[in-house]
């Protein structure tokens, strides 16, 4: 395609997206002639320019829109919902024939000519109206049948055309004067614009590539010279530098999530027309960015989940006026930064999701049997949503059904190493929540080692590390027939042995006799133990693509340099399960033989990470810690006299009941634990992490109410730590909080 | 030769610079009649400028009009539009354009123009 064509091509995309927000912004404002001047002249540069590359059908096309928008912008029309309806429709008509442009074919073969005669008819509404009025010239009023007559049609056009001067003329007269007002303002965007430049995402992507060697090389650079004291401080500083340099080019890469976020209001729009629904869309942190691969990625999985939040979420004005709720619905949709990963969430208002209704279809579809499906908490009964085949038949509509279930949003997320959560409560609505990472490109791994050999295992999918010493691998490691299954607190995890899978040799007698490490991973909704020879540290990998000839294999998603200069493939957690027959359904007869093992010990309540707080026991709820860090005491900082610790981009307030921090010496390191508190996260500074045990409630003496605060731990009464007494940072601080994450990419890499 | 292309489409810009630069012609760009006017202001030396109608802000007519009332009697004004009636063109004309140039044009009635407005020999 020639440089001409590109760029014709470029503008007008971006023209017609504008396009798009503007008619969706007119439906609120139709009377806005701003908006209306924009749109005309989105389809008017349209037509003007693709004169000059001999694209008949888009002129005509736009030609046709012209004319109706000409009529609008000039007064001459209301902008009704039914002209909003056919313009979009000439969006749709212009792209479909750009679109065609773009893929190289032409302008394609289509019949554009039921769509001009739509837009023709649209005009003749208002010549219509128009000339009722007038019933001193009763000559031309027009009716829709004599409007076929092509003379009495160039009749009324020609008199529109002499109307639509003058008004333009006049409108012109009034634009200028508005024009010098606007000035400034617009000598300012003018400036912004000779600010920006347009780069090949080629270039971007050899750029980010060229960045990914450098980052090796530094790894490498770092290891070597560690010893040398002399070449510290010059390899800290090419340390920072390359930190520096790879933020950059991933920033230039980035793109605002108001490039999928603008096309939301469109499809809320259409879908909640079709399926009567009345919703007012809210959305937040559209200026978020995310690298355009990313973002590209989750175009689709978005629009699935607004469709879904749409169709089954907010319910009819009828039934939501029925339940004392505004008969509008509210559909949120927020964007922001935590951290390394971008969190998007759609959330609606609606009926929420009921626990039971999913327990009784999840068995009725045979996914979960109903022994299982009554062992499962709540919050493990949403996550059923998202089981291939959860969602299908009977909620097949042309909205969310289409074939494509909840399944499809988690596998796509998760393919580009994110994750989806959902909440929900019945009657007051659901929230999905998507976290992202912010580049594809460097991602944390865990290196492990199996037969001499360095693997890496994304981080993304590690939830939990488990070392058994040889004494312990008769009692927990199961075979069923020649598959190993590892107990894992009372529940059975199928095993992966990686040089087993890596040799094929099935002989059950290899783990004997040594120390197993087994990486708990979780992937494509499969859940299982990989056991390994040896775990390394930590790294950020850079991902290379493989040869077709090692894709094939089928277990690995790329290779990587690691800092000692050892190549690593990098291990594809869901391939491997698939390729080792870990199935969903296994799963399912897992959660049963756990069930029978939870029965044989008695009830078992919650589990608790065990931990010792100067000399004292304590749990904290297991299903609230995020993570463990080990921190020099350094890195502890004082908001007024409250401890906080900076992680992760953000600032936690620390418990600190024992008075661990206050004697601590910079150099030495504290173990804080990284917890989930409702919507916020905050740190317990501890002695020790014991153990992760399940804990029984106790009851309080004479009555049947389990005592609060306290659990029968490893037969000790133990205090829970409550999470929620742990005062929030002062307003201030936590704006300075915010002004911090600016170097803290770069400052968490010096930390590793 | 130095020439003023303003257009709102970039598109446009690059055609007319791609046409212009063979010839000689030294291009300036601008995206709207009020950077038109700031681009007469600010560079000097201008022999032409290439006018469209229909932009964001100041129109094409506005600006050309303005033009004239400051002076800048020495730059030739073509304008290049859509707008194909006999009185789009009297207005264009009245405004103070030397010349009109309907879009989409081919390269040589871009070429005609410039000679009629004696900025090329014919």
């Amino acid at each position: 395609m020639d440089e001409l064509t590109r760029e014709f091509l470029i503008e007008s995309q971006e023209g017609l997206d504008r396009m798009e927000r503007c008619l969706t912004d007119l439906e609120s404002r139709p009377d806005d002639t701003a908006l209306l001047a924009e749109i005309f002249r989105s389809v008017h540069t349209i037509k003007g320019t693709t004169g000059f590359l001999g694209f008949k059908r888009l002129e005509r096309l736009a030609h046709s829109g012209e004319n109706l928008l000409g009529l609008l912008r000039d007064g001459k029309l209301a902008a009704e919902p039914n002209i909003i309806t056919g313009l979009l429709a000439l969006l749709d008509g212009l792209r479909s024939i750009l679109h065609n442009v773009e893929t190289g074919e032409g302008e394609g073969e289509g019949d554009d000519a039921e769509l001009i005669a739509r837009l023709e008819r649209l005009q003749q509404i208002k010549l219509q109206k128009d000339d009722d009025a007038r019933s001193d010239e009763p000559e031309i009023a027009l009716t829709a049948t004599q409007v076929q007559n092509p003379l009495l049609r160039m009749l009324a056009q020609e008199k529109a055309e002499a109307e639509r001067q003058a008004e333009a003329a006049r409108a012109a007269a009034a634009k200028s004067e508005a024009a010098a007002a606007n000035e400034p303002a617009r000598a300012a965007a003018a400036s912004a614009a000779e600010s920006t430049l347009r780069v090949d995402v080629a270039l971007l992507n050899r750029m980010m590539n060229l960045v990914g060697e450098l980052v090796l090389t530094r790894n490498q650079v770092l290891q070597a010279t560690a010893a040398d004291p002399k070449m510290t401080l010059l390899s800290r500083r090419l340390d920072m530098v390359t930190a520096d340099l790879r933020e950059s080019v991933m920033r230039a890469r980035m793109q605002p999530v108001s490039n999928i976020f603008s096309k939301m209001p469109r499809i809320v729009r259409d879908v909640s027309q079709l399926l009567g629904r009345k919703v007012r869309l809210e959305m937040e942190g559209q200026e978020t960015e995310l690298d355009k691969s990313l973002l590209e990625a989750i175009k689709d999985p978005l629009t699935h989940a607004v469709r879904n939040s749409l169709d089954h979420g907010i319910e009819l004005p009828e039934v939501r006026a029925a339940a004392g709720k505004n008969a509008e619905g509210t559909l949120k949709l927020r964007a922001a930064q935590e951290g390394s990963h971008v969190i998007i969430e759609v959330s609606d208002d609606g009926a929420g999701i009921s626990a039971e209704k999913v327990r009784n279809k999840a068995i009725e579809r045979g996914l979960i049997n109903a022994e299982s499906a009554a062992q499962l908490p709540e919050r493990e009964l949403l996550n059923l949503i998202f089981l291939p085949g959860f969602s299908t038949a009977a909620a097949v509509t042309s909205v969310s059904g289409r074939g494509v279930g909840m399944d499809v949003v988690k596998t796509n997320v998760e393919k580009i190493g994110g994750k989806v959560e959902v909440e929900s409560r019945v009657g007051k609505g659901t929230t999905l929540r998507l976290r992202i990472p912010l580049t594809l490109a460097i991602i944390p791994a865990l290196i492990v080692r199996t037969l001499e050999q360095s693997f890496a295992v994304p981080q993304g999918a590690l939830s939990e590390l488990v070392h058994l010493a040889p004494e312990q691998l008769a009692t927990s490691i199961e075979w069923i027939e020649n598959a190993p299954l590892y107990r894992l607190r009372g529940q059975l995890l199928p095993l992966v042995i990686l040089d087993r899978m890596l040799t094929a040799d099935n002989s059950s007698r290899k783990l004997e006799g040594r120390d197993v490490f087994v990486a708990v991973l979780d992937a494509d909704g499969r859940r299982y133990g990989l056991a390994v020879d040896g775990l390394a540290d930590p790294e950020e990998i850079v991902v290379k693509p493989l040869s077709a000839v090692l894709k094939d294999v089928g277990l690995y998603s790329g290779a990587t340099v690691l800092g000692n200069g050892d190549l690593a493939l990098i291990l594809d957690p869901g391939a491997i399960a698939a390729k080792a027959g870990v199935t969903l359904a296994a799963e399912d007869a897992l959660v049963q033989t756990g069930a029978h093992e939870a029965e044989a010990a008695g009830d078992r309540g919650s589990e608790y990470l065990l931990v010792e707080v100067a000399g004292r026991r304590a749990a904290v709820l297991l299903n609230d810690v995020l993570r463990i860090e080990q921190v020099p005491a350094s890195r502890i900082e004082y908001a007024g006299l409250r401890p906080v610790l900076h992680f992760d981009g953000q600032l936690l307030p620390v418990e600190d009941a024992g008075g661990l921090l206050g004697g601590a010496h910079s150099e030495m390191q504290v173990i804080i634990v990284v917890c989930r508190d409702g919507n916020r996260q905050v740190g317990v500074a501890v002695t020790h992490v014991l153990d992760v045990a399940a804990g029984s409630d106790l009851l309080e003496a004479g009555t049947t109410q389990p005592a609060t605060g306290v659990t029968l731990l490893k037969d000790h009464v133990t205090g829970i730590v409550d999470l929620g007494s742990i005062a929030p940072l002062p307003m201030l601080e936590q704006q300075a909080a915010a002004s911090w994450q600016e170097p803290g990419p770069s400052y968490a890499e010096n930390a590793q | 030769m130095r020439a003023l292309i303003v257009d709102d489409s970039r598109f446009v810009r690059t055609h007319l610079r791609s046409l212009l630069a063979p010839r000689g012609i030294e291009c300036e760009e601008a995206a709207d009649g009020l950077q038109g006017l700031e681009r007469l202001h600010t560079c000097s030396g201008f022999d032409l400028a290439l006018v469209d109608w229909n932009m964001p802000g100041m129109s094409g007519l506005d600006m050309v009009r303005q033009m004239r009332a400051e002076g800048f009697a020495s730059v030739k004004v073509l304008m290049v539009t859509t707008e194909a009636e006999n009185e789009f063109i009297q207005r264009a004309l009245d405004a103070g354009a030397d010349e009109y140039l309907m879009k989409p044009f081919e390269d040589e009635a871009l070429a005609d123009k410039l000679a009629m407005l004696g900025l090329v020999e014919a």
